[in-house]
């Protein structure tokens, strides 16, 4: 999983969480109430939410486009278990969770840089699906 | 699976196409309609370049700017990355590593065929891979629900 979480509370607007995902080079955010997680928001719910609804960035409260509940698992759950509940929910993403705190994040790309490593399926198309991304800390960052 | 032609795995065109002069609000409805994560821009039929729903968050939301003010050719992502018919499984993996995408148009002669994804790709290795539930979901679960029905 990536444990550098970006996070940002629900009281920003879109255009804010927009900008911190850009800035980060990542594709989603966790969106917390108070200190609790509460939801995340992806680049789809932006276009979705936003740009296909002809609405303005800035006066769209962040809480509006997020997906809530989140789809979590615990910091000892199998890897196996975690990839099927990705599958059911249909979901790249899953928040690890533990006592109400966000422990890191695992997605897709995670799993695929996973099964390279423990030589399971066909590296060369793994390495595509992990996007060159190279792994800095515990934090994938694009096109390093 | 590596030495086949990425045509035998690619979604066949018609695809869903946008062009340079139209709207990102027309473009991010058709997105959101036909479930898609992104389209490619076409200019007089010629495939001219490709916009994600990641250029519309960078390009567009984090600038605040109006979905139907802003046309398409002011926020598309070109020249077009793409390959060849002939391409094998193995060389569109590596252009899309190399490149850091996840989705290769396939052209021959300024006409689009297809469009491959690196779920495209992940679903090639599942037929393969068919008892490892970490590929499985790789391939953005399709064989699930299809093993569910």
């Amino acid at each position: 999983m990536t444990k550098n979480v970006i996070m940002l509370d629900s009281k920003y607007n879109a255009m804010d969480a927009a900008k911190l995902m850009k800035d980060k080079k990542i594709a989603s955010l966790v969106v917390t109430k108070g200190n609790v997680p509460f939801g995340i928001v992806t680049e789809r719910d932006f276009v979705r939410l936003i740009c296909a609804e002809n609405l303005q960035s800035k006066n769209t409260k962040l809480i509006d486009i997020t997906s809530s509940p989140l789809i979590t698992v615990k910091p000892d759950a199998i890897i196996e278990d975690a990839a099927k509940m990705m599958a059911k929910n249909k979901v790249r993403r899953i928040v690890v969770v533990e006592d109400d705190a966000v422990a890191g994040i695992l997605t897709a790309t995670d799993l695929a840089a996973y099964l390279i490593k423990h030589r399971r399926g066909t590296k060369q198309v793994l390495l595509a699906l992990t996007r060159n991304m190279k792994s800095v800390g515990n934090r994938y960052i694009f096109g390093v | 699976m590596l030495r086949k032609r990425v045509t035998e795995i690619m979604t066949e065109a018609p695809l869903d196409t946008t062009e340079r002069g139209l709207t990102v609000a027309l473009a991010a409805r058709v997105m959101k309609e036909r479930a898609r994560g992104s389209l490619i821009v076409v200019d007089n039929g010629k495939p001219v370049g490709i916009i994600t729903e990641r250029d519309l968050v960078r390009r567009v939301i984090a600038e605040n700017r109006s979905s139907s003010a802003t046309k398409i050719g002011d926020i598309m992502s070109e020249p077009l990355i793409s390959i060849g018919p002939e391409a094998t499984v193995s060389s569109a993996a590596n252009v899309m590593y190399k490149n850091g995408v996840r989705r290769l148009p396939v052209i021959e002669g300024g006409r689009l065929l297809g469009i491959v994804t690196s779920t495209d790709l992940a679903r090639a290795i599942q037929r393969e891979s068919e008892k490892d539930e970490v590929i499985l979901a790789m391939g953005r679960f399709k064989m699930i629900e299809e093993l569910n029905k």
